[in-house]
């Protein structure tokens, strides 16, 4: 059951330099069932404390900080990924239950639990004997 | 790179292939990021800190038990497989990160003790601190003046 709402925006898929830092999209996976929608996002280098979640006029938005400790005297012999900020910003639904939207990082990967609301929830209706 | 399976029917191909590649990858040390190939999945940094080589890299999502590390005295070796699955009962709706099994190796531009390597996994940063060997370590020279 899917309502093929599109919640990711296009527009924001290319990593960007915003005030100095490399800012870049994580790539997403976006799971449902009858009771909610699960996100799911790549932040690695990300601690628990430098993720912001925003939930405003529908929209989601989720900005999360690189917090990797630099290593001391160190220099760089090859590079294939830089330290980046996380930015990306998500249209939810009407129909979801904004008040009980959790999250939770584990290895570096953001889980974002959005529950549907009551009304759009499937119910089976009990058919009484005449 | 030894990033296919399908590479190792041929093995020693496919080293050289990595040989090229690491060289050619030394030597866009002033590139803003060595140049990969798309899609390359987990990526690494190399640093030298002195006494020791640290390496790290990027493996959002797997666990301590889902990786697997080895090394020779120049070569470090990272192997291992994401399993992505939706959570139980529900569907995909979107899908941007993929499935990947995965076995890269990162060369070492001077010799390494990997017997003393050690490990660590945080917020999906491997990082593994490997000493040099004796004989590359920097040491300092006093000057004598007569």
């Amino acid at each position: 059951m899917s309502n093929k709402h599109e919640m990711t925006r296009q527009d924001e898929r290319l990593p960007s330099n915003l005030r100095g830092r490399l800012v870049a999209t994580p790539p997403v996976d976006i799971y449902e069932n009858d009771e909610e929608y699960v996100l799911e996002a790549d932040v690695p280098g990300v601690a628990q404390d430098r993720v912001t979640l925003r939930l405003e006029n529908g929209e989601l938005s989720l900005e999360a900080q690189w917090s990797v400790p630099e290593i001391e005297g160190a220099t760089v012999l090859a590079r294939e990924f830089r330290p980046v900020d996380f930015r990306r910003s998500f249209v939810l639904p009407d129909t979801v239950d904004a008040e009980k939207v959790s999250a939770s990082l584990k290895d570096g990967v953001l889980t974002v639990r959005i529950p549907k609301g009551e009304a759009v929830r499937p119910r089976s209706i009990q058919i009484r004997a005449g | 790179m030894l990033y296919g399976w399908l590479d190792f029917d041929r093995p020693w191909e496919a080293m050289d292939d990595f040989r090229r590649r690491m060289d050619r990858l030394f030597d866009d040390l002033d590139r803003e990021t060595a140049p990969v190939r798309e899609g390359t999945w987990p990526r690494g940094v190399l640093y030298d800190a002195g006494e020791h080589l640290v390496l790290q890299v990027a493996v959002p999502g797997l666990t301590k038990e889902e990786v697997q590390i080895s090394g020779s005295q120049d070569v470090l070796t990272v192997s291992g497989e994401r399993k992505m699955a939706a959570p139980e009962g529900h569907t995909t709706q979107r899908r941007e990160r993929l499935p990947v099994r995965f076995c890269r190796s990162f060369a070492f531009p001077v010799k390494a003790d990997v017997e003393h390597a050690e490990a660590g996994l945080k917020d999906g940063i491997l990082t593994i601190t490997v000493p040099k060997a004796p004989e590359v370590r920097p040491r300092s020279i006093a000057v004598q003046v007569s």
